[in-house]
């Protein structure tokens, strides 16, 4: 195991909780004065604890509705959770102020799942894409000259055509190249991808995810990548942490959460697909951090957690 | 510089093709642009003082000498006319616009902002929503110690922003959480950036759209004050020729010439602006965007 | 909340107004009065000063405290140009004329401009559209109270099949007399026509537009899948969906439908609280002004709850505090 594995947490979630409140089917007329409008809460995240390290590429799976995008929304400092922290670079992410907020910024990015969501159809392409340099302090010249180079190396070629675009002239998939241009022309420490081809024709899923790893390995950037789909996490990550109802129940290596998944929501999770685990490529070994910082990792039952470690990094949801 | 010219020149006549398909909005700019000139032209087409001593016999059906006829005391009714589209056009438009700003900014501000600012600021456009317009226009006129054009056209903006902003506010708030704009925000874009930047051109077509209607009501607003006699300063509007064709006996007489034309012009233009609309969703919806 | 809101909103905008006046508005008027050949008491003066609340040596919490107090006592002030009747005596001997006027042109434009509006969005060939739509824009585009001028000019003047002015003709008494309700039809038809024309053009487009979002809606499209007609879907689920948003447009309309009929009334000579606000105006008497703006206001938030519970009565998803 590496030293002392959160000197190098880019990200960190502790204790997060997020709740929503629902309003129940709000009538349509609604300068009505006096509705009442019942409302439910839904516990999107619960006691969260999760890191993402230094270089790492990690996955989080699990069901729909599971809390995974809001999650993402928690690190990406959209959704300030009602409890917990969440810091990058050891700083509280809510707290941070002019040039840590803006080192924040460029450094941390998100590819949607959406490509039709994810690119202003109101603006071109080029607008889209330089986007991402928008804190970077570089002459126009030279961020058109940045935007020519990453629209070429995401493979929207010839860049011209594509510069003077919007997105409704474009394909799912190339609105997607477009998408993941923006996220990494800033050249960002952490991508953070929520689905990124969940929504695309499986004919081109691939070139997306091997246009992501190309991407990411050129600038060893640190990716968080959020998916139904294990077969597609074990092929792009190396450490895995399972969802379910805002809880994550299984952390580990994902060559090991696949080989010998020890929570039953991840069996279950397998099970939906049960043909593809056996081949791929192994991913490199890495530290795993366990689940609530500090705790003890001798393979006993750990009482404050809530988590049984069952060594090498592999912890499960106590059931 | 020649490239700009061609641009200018290119987008004029793909503005003009679209309004060309849309037959619908191509009759609303034929009006628009009928009235806009005769209200820019006026001094030129009006052959009499419109409000001065009379200039012709009075009670005149219209004639080669008085196209619209004359009124009471002889006043050419053609010239009366043609000042008072420049009255109607010149308080509807600066009210438009105003309302334009107004609700563009808070709307879009507050829908994307969100939260207690938000919430406080809808509370307050629901009021003025709910108060009733023109009995309010008329207490702001009668009680404000200033009066003219200027200050008709501000109370109409304080008294119908709220409608305007209430619609961009939706939209705005419908976007919030749109991939698009999070990436944005990711990238460093503030509030005001995101709105106006991102949000904005999205919602081009419903602002313009907000405009027109806002233009009719001011222009409606304007001429019910005029013709309530609280009219703006010493003009002659189309409200006022109503004002003075009700109270000097036109209806008695059965002079239609002196009512037919103010009326018809109100209805005609606020059709035309509306009309316009049609043409809004294919220049500004960057699905179908020729500019 | 926000009907409380409203009518905190409409008590401070009367408050303050008469308080941004240069001058001493209730002098200017006691002045007038005296110089009219009305004889006024020291008394009376006062009463009057009590009326408006109005003392500029006051701080102006108290001037407000007494304003209320009068409010709650129904006094909004004596009127100046039909001194010395009070302003709520004024109002509440016409406001019937208008709420007879306006309820009825209310229901007579949007009852039948939803249906029209409904089945116009079934009707959807470009042809059709390109008569209907131009047409109803152009519909309610027309200034009512010119409409009421045209038919005045028409139907009053030169075919004298309807009278000039008035509400009833003073040949009849009132009272339930089957003359006197006649002649109060007959002069109610040409005000509530100019009122329901312009109005209804609005309520057809709305409708339609309405509708054609909700026939666009996924439980349409299964209905449309099940193989369901046209007309049965427009009747049945679409109609019901877009009824709701209609009333709520209803609602909203309600202010115009006063403001309108501030001008109707004034064009017909019809003795309900939009001509008496035309008459205030043209007489600058405040009081009067200040006490039909708080009559209109009233009047807009008694039918925004109508709305409301018209609303709660059809969406069973709603319940009402
Ligand atoms: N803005 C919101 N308002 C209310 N509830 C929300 C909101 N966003 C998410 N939720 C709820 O929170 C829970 C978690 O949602 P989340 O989007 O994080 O799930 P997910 O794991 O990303 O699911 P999916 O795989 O379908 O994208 C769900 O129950 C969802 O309904
Ligand atoms: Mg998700």
């Amino acid at each position: 195991m590496v030293g002392s594995p959160w000197s190098h947490e880019v990200l960190k979630a502790q204790g997060v909780n997020v709740v929503f409140r629902m309003r129940s089917s709000a009538p349509k007329g609604d300068h009505l004065a006096s509705v009442a409008r019942e409302s439910f809460y839904v516990k999107a995240l619960r006691n969260v604890d999760f890191q993402v390290l230094e270089g790492e590429s990690v996955s989080l799976v699990g069901g729909s509705g599971s809390g995974k995008s809001t999650l993402a929304k928690v690190f990406l400092g959209f959704l300030r959770p009602k409890e917990g922290s969440v810091a990058y670079l050891g700083n509280d992410i809510y707290r941070l102020k002019g040039r840590r907020m803006r080192e924040f910024r460029i450094n941390v990015q998100p590819i949607f799942q959406d490509p039709y969501n994810s690119l202003n159809p109101a603006r071109k392409i080029s607008h889209s894409v330089q986007l991402g340099l928008f804190l970077h302090e570089m002459s126009k010249e030279q961020k058109e000259e940045r935007v020519a180079r990453t629209l070429e190396m995401v493979g929207l070629t010839p860049v011209d055509l594509f510069l003077d675009k919007y997105p409704h002239q474009l394909s799912g998939g190339q609105r997607q190249r477009a998408a993941i241009a923006r996220a990494f022309i800033g050249q960002p420490k952490v991508i953070i991808a929520d689905e990124p081809v969940s929504m695309l024709d499986a004919s081109v899923r691939a070139d997306i995810l091997n246009l992501i790893l190309k991407m990411k390995q050129s600038k060893n950037t640190t990716f968080l990548y959020i998916t139904h789909d294990l077969a597609t996490a074990r092929y792009l990550t190396e450490r895995m942490a399972v969802m379910e109802q805002g809880e994550i129940v299984e952390l580990g290596k994902t060559e090991d959460i696949i080989e010998s998944p020890a929570h039953e929501y991840t069996m279950r999770l397998m099970n939906a697909v049960p043909d593809i685990w056996h081949h791929g490529s192994r991913a490199p070994d890495r530290p795993v951090v366990p689940p609530r910082f500090g705790v003890d990792s001798d393979g006993e039952k750990d009482e404050t957690s809530g988590y049984v470690d069952l060594g090498n990094g592999h912890y499960v949801k106590r059931g | 510089m020649g490239g700009t010219a061609m641009a200018l020149l290119y987008s004029f006549r793909s503005v003009m093709a679209v309004f060309w398909r849309n037959k619908k909005s191509l009759v609303g700019l034929i009006i628009v642009i009928t009235f806009v000139l005769i209200a820019v032209l006026a001094p030129y087409e009006s052959p009499y003082n419109p409000t001065g001593f009379s200039t012709g016999p009075a009670w005149q059906p219209p004639s080669l000498a008085h196209p619209m006829g004359t009124d009471y005391v002889g006043h050419d009714l053609w010239s009366q006319f043609v000042w008072g589209a420049r009255i109607s056009l010149e308080v509807g438009f600066l009210a438009g616009a105003m309302v334009q700003i107004l609700g563009n900014t808070l709307g879009i501000l507050s829908g994307y902002i969100g939260g207690k600012v938000d919430d406080g600021l809808m509370r307050i456009v629901d009021i003025f929503l709910t108060l009733p317009t023109l009995p309010l226009i008329i207490l702001l006129i009668v009680f404000l110690p200033f009066h003219g054009p200027l200050v008709v056209t501000l109370v109409i903006v304080i008294t119908s922003w709220a409608g305007h902003t209430r619609n961009m506010r939706a939209q705005s708030y419908s976007y919030r959480e749109r991939d698009f704009i999070l990436a944005a925000k990711a990238s460093g874009y503030g509030s005001l950036r995101i709105s106006f930047s991102e949000i904005f051109p999205n919602i081009l077509s419903l602002a313009m759209a907000g405009m027109m209607y806002s233009i009719v009501a001011a222009i409606g607003a304007e001429a019910a004050l005029d013709f309530l006699g609280l009219a703006s300063g010493n003009t002659v509007s189309w409200g006022t020729m109503l004002y003075w064709a009700q109270s000097e006996g036109a209806i008695i007489n059965g002079t239609w010439w002196w009512i037919v034309p103010p009326g018809l012009a109100l209805a005609l233009i606020g059709f035309g602006l509306v009309m316009m609309n049609y043409a809004f969703d294919e220049l500004f919806n960057p699905r179908l965007r020729v500019l | 909340m926000l009907l409380t809101g409203t009518f905190v909103a409409a008590l401070l905008i009367d408050f303050t107004l008469p308080r941004l006046m240069p001058g001493n508005p209730v002098q200017t008027e006691v002045t007038n009065l005296i110089a009219a050949g009305f004889t006024l008491s020291p008394e009376a003066i006062k009463g009057m000063y009590a009326l408006y609340g109005y003392n500029p040596n006051l701080p102006i919490y108290v001037q407000f405290y007494d304003y209320i107090v009068q409010l709650l006592h129904g006094n909004l002030g004596v009127s100046y140009i039909f001194f010395p009747q009070s302003v709520s005596y004024l109002i509440a001997q016409r406001l019937p004329w208008t709420i007879f006027l306006v309820s009825i042109a209310v229901a007579v434009s949007w009852i039948p401009g939803t249906f029209i509006g409904m089945f116009a969005a079934g009707k959807r060939n470009a042809k059709f559209d390109s008569i209907f739509t131009p047409l109803l824009n152009f519909i309610s585009s027309i200034p009512n109270f010119w409409l009421g001028f045209l038919f005045l000019i028409f139907f009053a003047a030169d075919l004298k099949i309807f009278p000039l002015f008035g509400a009833y003709s003073n040949t009849v008494t009132p009272g339930a007399n089957l003359a006197f309700i006649l002649s109060v039809l007959h002069h109610a038809i040409l005000p509530i026509l100019s009122l329901a024309i312009v109005a209804m053009g609005g309520y057809v487009i709305h409708m339609r537009n309405t509708m054609v979002g909700v026939m666009g809606d996924d439980f349409v499209l299964v209905a449309r899948a099940k193989g369901l007609s046209n007309r049965r879907i427009v009747r049945t689920y679409a109609g019901a969906n877009a009824l709701l948003p209609n009333i709520t447009m209803l609602a909203i309309s309600m202010g115009a439908v006063f403001g309108g009929n501030i001008l109707v009334e004034t064009i017909f000579t019809y003795p309900g609280i939009g001509y008496l606000s035309a008459v205030a105006v043209s007489g600058e008497d405040y009081s009067l002004i200040l006490g039909i703006f708080l009559i209109f206001t009233i009047a807009i938030l008694v039918a925004n709850l109508m709305a409301d519970l018209l609303y709660a009565w059809l969406d069973p998803r709603v319940s009402l505090i």
